[in-house]
């Protein structure tokens, strides 16, 4: 045999290849998300990083900062596995959103997105209020705790029968609406109690008992107009508007700020009118119509209710 | 031939064992509604809680969950007390957890609060002339402030914890209002007004003074300082 010639190198060989051990690592069967984290603006840390539990990965954002379509999160998984989608990839900023972590050894878990929206429930105030049909409600604290976010702010009336009706808001601040004892859809509204229901931001809340008793009295005309972007009128320029219960009255004026504009037209329904040529520029948030009803003479003024864009900017 | 046998034998190592020592779940319990979970983070050895203001707690009462056989210190439950003093002064708060096997992790707490920002009107409009406060020894001299933003809690006496003035001198010197003192600070959503304390000469002397406002987590510090005028 050719090996006895070298009995010494086999040995050599033999111990050799006994010493060197030959290690396979079991794959991991990890599948954890260990972090998640999305960068936000504005926050004091530049980013807001998610609870890990029961697979649900939540994002506790407040309400005042901005919330972005999409997002971009840094992901870090356990050793070896691999996330879909990656670390860096644009996703939904939403509720559902799922993430797929796969181990090395193939054995995948599924991670879901949950935003929780900080935001001060809706508070009522603790006394009923009565307040007159058609009449404009200004005083603070009959809904409080509000995000003073008119667009999504929505106020309604709930009957005892459970029907809601929408009321037209003038404004929102922290600490109360600003709206018409009116329905916003032009129906009637008929007096007695409601209960008050609020939509602002994220939040619903409606109150425990009645809380609004609306007197019966008589309408007074009102632009209302639901705009969808900020109106914009030149110097000289016509427009009219869609008023409310203009029938049997007489338009007096119609202020924008404090100069009057003027009126062209009035007609059942609505007015035209005009931006005299001298009028100042800028930016306006109150415009009001003042009218005289004819059978009676009883004057009325009411500021209009123009949706979100109570801003009306005049340009030369 | 054996011992050839022997030596293509494969070993197959297993995976590095999980840590034994590790917090699973740190939820805060003293909120009405839904608990707050805790963002916890192994990398880093780090609990953060995101803290809504509008709760305006003063302290959190934590359940914390660990790993099966471990041990927390300070244990789930144990109250993190005096929040207000961790936001002006801050705090090293820790846990430390035992695994079964001995081993210890220390996790830090980092509390952040979901606060928007307040602003506050300047007392002194014109640098060159300071505004002035002429004290006496009846503690009747108020300072008005008007603020804006999501301000006051809405309760009085809350404020009067949430809120904290300090005036600070030239020479750095620093004076803590008294909310309690006196006539007592008041507070609504647009304003702040205290008295300057009587008979103050020694711990608030004569001179300019920066005002600075805490409420709950942030502070707003006047730009312009003030003149306080002693008897």
């Amino acid at each position: 045999m050719n090996s006895n010639k070298y009995p010494f190198l086999i040995v050599l060989l033999l111990a050799a290849m006994a010493c060197k051990k030959e290690e396979v690592e079991a794959p991991y069967p990890y599948n954890s998300i260990l972090a998640f984290s999305v960068p936000v603006e504005g926050s004091s840390t530049g980013e807001i990083t998610a609870a890990i539990y029961d697979h649900t990965l939540t994002l506790y954002w407040p309400d005042y900062l901005e919330r972005p379509d999409s997002v971009t999160p840094g992901i870090t998984v356990s050793a070896r596995a691999t996330v879909s989608p990656a670390s860096g990839t644009r996703v939904p900023l939403k509720d559902g959103v799922t993430f797929t972590v796969a181990a090395q050894d193939g054995q995948t878990a599924q991670y879901t997105l949950r935003l929780v929206i900080n935001q001060k429930e809706p508070k009522f105030s603790a006394t009923e209020v009565s307040i007159p049909l058609y009449s404009r409600y200004a005083a603070a604290g009959l809904v409080y705790d509000l995000q003073p976010d008119k667009q999504r702010t929505q106020l309604y009336m709930v009957s005892a029968a459970g029907t809601e009706h929408r009321m037209p808001v003038l404004d929102v601040t922290r600490q109360g609406i600003v709206f018409y004892a009116d329905a916003y859809d032009g129906s009637a509204l008929d007096t007695g109690w409601y209960k008050v229901k609020v939509v602002n931001a994220d939040k619903t809340a409606i109150s425990s008992g009645n809380l609004v008793h609306l007197a019966p009295d008589d309408p007074a005309p009102y632009i209302f107009e639901e705009l969808t972007d900020t109106l914009v009128l030149q110097r000289g320029a016509s427009f009219t508007m869609p008023v409310r219960y203009l029938e049997g009255f007489e338009v007096t004026r119609v202020r924008l700020g404090a100069p009057n504009l003027e009126i062209v037209s009035a007609a059942a329904g609505s007015v035209t009118l005009r931006v005299p040529d001298d009028f100042e520029p800028g930016l306006y948030d109150s415009f009001r119509l003042y009218a005289s009803q004819t059978a009676t003479g009883r004057s009325t003024n009411r500021f209009a209710y123009l949706g979100a864009f109570n801003i009306i900017k005049v340009t030369e | 031939m054996s011992l050839l046998a022997a030596c293509t034998k494969t070993e197959t190592v297993a995976p590095p064992a999980e840590r034994s020592n590790r917090i699973l779940a740190y939820r805060v319990t003293n909120v009405a509604g839904d608990t707050i979970l805790g963002v916890v983070n192994d990398p880093d050895s780090v609990i953060r809680v995101y803290l809504p203001y509008y709760y305006y707690l003063t302290s959190l009462v934590p359940d914390i969950q660990v790993s099966a056989g471990a041990t927390v210190t300070p244990a789930s439950g144990t109250l993190v007390e005096n929040l207000l003093d961790v936001f002006d002064n801050g705090r090293d708060i820790r846990y430390t957890v035992t695994g079964q096997d001995g081993s210890k992790a220390t996790y830090r707490l980092l509390i952040e609060v979901q606060q928007p920002d307040f602003t506050v009107d300047e007392l002194t409009t014109d640098p060159a002339s300071p505004a002035e406060y002429v004290n006496n020894d009846i503690g009747d001299v108020p300072v008005y402030l008007s603020w804006y933003g999501d301000v006051s809690s809405g309760n009085q006496e809350l404020d009067r914890q949430l809120i904290r003035v300090t005036l600070t001198g030239e020479e750095g010197n620093a004076y803590v209002v008294d909310n309690n003192a006196g006539f007592k600070l008041s507070s609504g959503p647009s304003y702040v007004f205290f008295y300057l304390p009587p008979n103050s000469a020694a711990s608030l002397p004569t001179g300019l003074y920066h005002i600075s406002i805490r409420f709950y987590s942030k502070t707003v510090t006047l730009q312009n300082p003030v003149r306080i005028v002693q008897p």
